[in-house]
């Protein structure tokens, strides 16, 4: 006979052991919908200022798969100017590498906000394994001015750093100076800029370059809370010609041309077998003529 | 021309051969061709889906191909060189054996190589080893010397048929179409037997004969030196080359007396291929066997002693029977001294017994070339990277054994077209001598009027 606790306690068990098998059965429908998406997304921003008043709006899409982030490729992003309301400035798909690499032509065309931030957002619509996102980045107007420039046959480099809207010089700013090589930009030196914003660098890297004498210089401000990336390129004819010494390798086992022993064997045993051969087709076509 | 009327007697007696078409030589072709077929469909799907048919992978990358290739070209070198030295020699009793001898060599010339075009994965890009060849290339020196010896083969081989070609042409009694008259009439060169042909034709046999040893030794030591000039445990070994020209003749000389009993069967040949044509033969195996023993014994003792870690592994692979073991076993004691010990014994020294160890030591032999290629693929200097086993041991596919089969049968079927286009006995070369010593059947009147 069932007492009234050992009811109650069946009950329970009853209940619980429902809910366990509900987790249970659940659980796998759970985990196959987070497997099938759609996933977080992230994005990072950079901006990148250039002497010609273009920049480079930088936008990063990725997302996080079990424990890493993993880039988004071919995705579109859409580019807009947030202190114009708003406005669109265009689109672009991600590469492989999840990079969307929007350039602007002229900054001057983007409103300022109030406090003399340019700001550009970039939206990420979503699609059916990715959610939406959006992010912005802002930076304010900032330029580096560089001058290849002679002086008593010493290479020097005039590099000026400055806020482009107050003209207020960047003191005390590390500046990176580079040059692009095949994969990365080779770094040559770093300076700091004195109070008035100016370096003055001595070139005396000897920089092998592929065609002519055309030397690419980068100078850049990295990475700066306020501007960004702030970079100027300057085309100077520094570089050093690539010595292209068309020097052919000597005969070896090794090289493109056998050693001239080989050669001569060679021809000589296949002279003398294929002479043997042609000895003998000559005696056969004699054999045949002196029918005739 | 004037022939011999009992030459034309010979002729006469295995006219039939070349003549008629058995139900049991058409079966045969048949069979032939069905197995050609089969490998043929097997190297489509090789070449469309790619060497992943294969067994071959990564880190064996030459499987059973090769070793047939090398049988195959070792067996070619063979009839060439004893045909060569007996002609030399002027050996008397070698008249039965040069065709068979030298059918061999043609036909294991042409088939070996086709072995190397089926292990190449871009077939595509072949005529690039003629374009750009890379003079210190061993594989440039082979492909160089396999087009000369092949195209000496058959030099060869023409010299001694031009004769037999004028006895066909001449010889109305035998029953061929008008196209196959013209062809033999046009192989012939307009040869009459004058004195002046005569000449012509033993000079080239000569210069054929004098070039062709050289040509031999040399051929096989390039097969011997893409193995031996590889830094590869079990290959780099400068008794390579002396060791696979050996084994070339050894060989050659096994397929030979094989075949010389399979045709004395087919065609009761018993009057030209005598007891004792086996038995000099047998000889000429006893002593390549013994040289080819001293050699592999040499080369395995110089690897096991120095106790080098490359090497000790491969010979730890060979001896070891749950891998290589029994293969190596049979590929040396069957393959060497049992040839040795049967020819040897006066009791066993018959065709029968002959053929047989031959037959024995063709299959050691071809044994023997898959021990050298494959357990030293298996012994890489670098570490296999690769965990599944399948992919670190070689076992050939269906594809593969497909493809074998297919080569030994394109062979066969040459040799049967061959055996009813000529006559497997040189008719011409058969002396006054020969045919007075064989007791051949009087004369019909027919060839009497001719």
């Amino acid at each position: 006979m069932k007492t009234p606790i050992a009811g109650k306690l069946n009950s329970c068990f009853g209940i619980l052991l429902s809910a366990f098998i509900a987790g249970v059965a659940l659980l796998p429908t759970h985990a196959m919908c987070q497997d099938k998406g759609p996933y977080r997304t992230r994005i990072s921003m950079e901006a990148e200022q250039f002497n010609d008043n273009s920049v480079l709006i930088k936008a990063k899409l990725t997302t996080k798969k079990d424990i890493s982030l993993e880039p988004v490729p071919n995705a579109l992003m859409t580019f807009f100017d947030a202190a114009n309301d708003e406005e669109e400035l265009g689109a672009k798909k991600t590469n492989s590498d999840g990079f969307a690499n929007f350039r602007i032509d002229d900054k001057n065309k983007l409103q300022k906000n109030e406090d003399g931030y340019y700001i550009v957002s970039v939206v990420f619509g979503g699609d059916e394994m990715h959610r939406k996102q959006d992010s912005e980045v802002e930076f304010r107007n900032g330029r580096i001015e560089v001058e290849a420039v002679e002086r008593d046959s010493v290479k020097v480099l005039l590099i000026k750093a400055f806020d482009a809207d107050s003209m207020l010089p960047f003191s005390e700013q590390s500046v990176t100076i580079m040059t692009p090589r095949l994969f990365s930009n080779l770094i040559l030196a770093e300076e700091e800029t004195d109070e008035n914003g100016e370096i003055e660098y001595m070139f005396t890297s000897d920089v092998i370059v592929n065609v002519g004498k055309e030397l690419n210089i980068i100078c850049s401000m990295l990475e700066t809370d306020e501007y960004g990336t702030i970079s100027a390129v300057n085309v100077t004819d520094w570089g050093i010609p690539c010595p292209v010494i068309q020097e052919r390798a000597s005969r070896k086992l090794w090289s493109p041309d056998a050693p001239l022993w080989m050669l001569i064997t060679f021809f000589i045993l296949m002279g003398l077998v294929w002479g043997h051969f042609g000895i003998i087709a000559y005696k056969l076509y004699q054999v045949k003529k002196s029918v005739e | 021309m004037n022939v011999d009327p009992q030459t034309l007697t010979v002729l006469r007696n295995y006219a039939p051969q070349l003549e008629t078409y058995s139900l049991k030589w058409k079966i045969w072709v048949a069979f032939l061709s069905i197995c050609i077929i089969v490998g043929v469909y097997a190297l489509y799907l090789q070449v469309v889906k790619g060497h992943g048919v294969t067994g071959m992978g990564d880190h064996i990358a030459w499987g059973i191909y090769i070793a047939n290739f090398i049988f195959f070209i070792g067996v070619s070198y063979a009839g060439a060189v004893i045909i060569s030295i007996m002609h030399l020699l002027k050996v008397r009793w070698r008249g039965p054996i040069i065709r068979i001898a030298l059918l061999i060599t043609l036909f294991s010339a042409m088939i070996g190589p086709i072995y190397i075009l089926l292990c190449v994965g871009r077939l595509d890009r072949l005529h690039y080893l003629f374009i750009y060849p890379r003079l210190q290339s061993p594989i440039v020196w082979d492909v160089l010397s396999i087009v000369t010896f092949v195209v000496g083969a058959l030099i060869l081989l023409y010299l001694t048929l031009i004769k037999d070609f004028a006895l066909y042409r001449d010889s109305d009694f035998l029953k061929f179409s008008h196209f196959r008259k013209w062809v033999y009439r046009k192989l012939a060169l307009g040869y009459q037997g004058t004195e002046f042909q005569k000449k012509q034709i033993r000079i080239s046999m000569n210069l054929m004969a004098l070039i062709i040893v050289p040509m031999v030794i040399i051929v096989s030591s390039v097969l011997s030196w893409i193995f031996g000039m590889t830094l590869r445990p079990g290959w780099h070994s400068s008794i390579f080359g002396p060791y696979f020209v050996l084994a070339a003749i050894y060989s050659g000389t096994a397929v030979i007396i094989v075949t010389m009993w399979i045709f004395n069967r087919i065609f009761d040949l018993k009057h030209h291929l005598e007891e004792k044509h086996f038995v000099y033969m047998g000889y000429i195996l006893l002593l390549l066997a013994a040289a080819y023993g001293y050699f592999t014994f040499s080369e395995f003792l110089t690897s096991w002693y120095v106790s080098e870690k490359w090497e000790s592994e491969v010979l730890e692979k060979l001896f070891n029977m749950e891998r290589y073991g029994w293969s190596f076993l049979y590929s040396n004691v069957i393959g060497i001294l049992l040839p040795i010990i049967v020819i040897a014994y006066r009791k066993t020294r018959t065709s029968n017994w002959i053929a047989f160890v031959s037959f024995l030591a063709i299959t050691a032999l071809w044994i023997k070339r898959y021990l050298i290629i494959i357990p030293t693929m298996e012994s890489t200097l670098l570490p296999m990277q690769e965990l599944n086993p399948v992919f670190r041991t070689y076992s050939p596919t269906w594809v593969e054994i497909a493809l074998i089969v297919a080569g030994m049968a394109a062979f066969l079927l040459f040799y049967k077209l061959a055996a009813k286009f000529i006559t497997i006995i040189p008719v011409s070369e058969l002396t006054k001598a020969d045919l007075e010593e064989h007791e051949l059947p009087a004369l019909s009147d027919k060839t009497n009027e001719q």
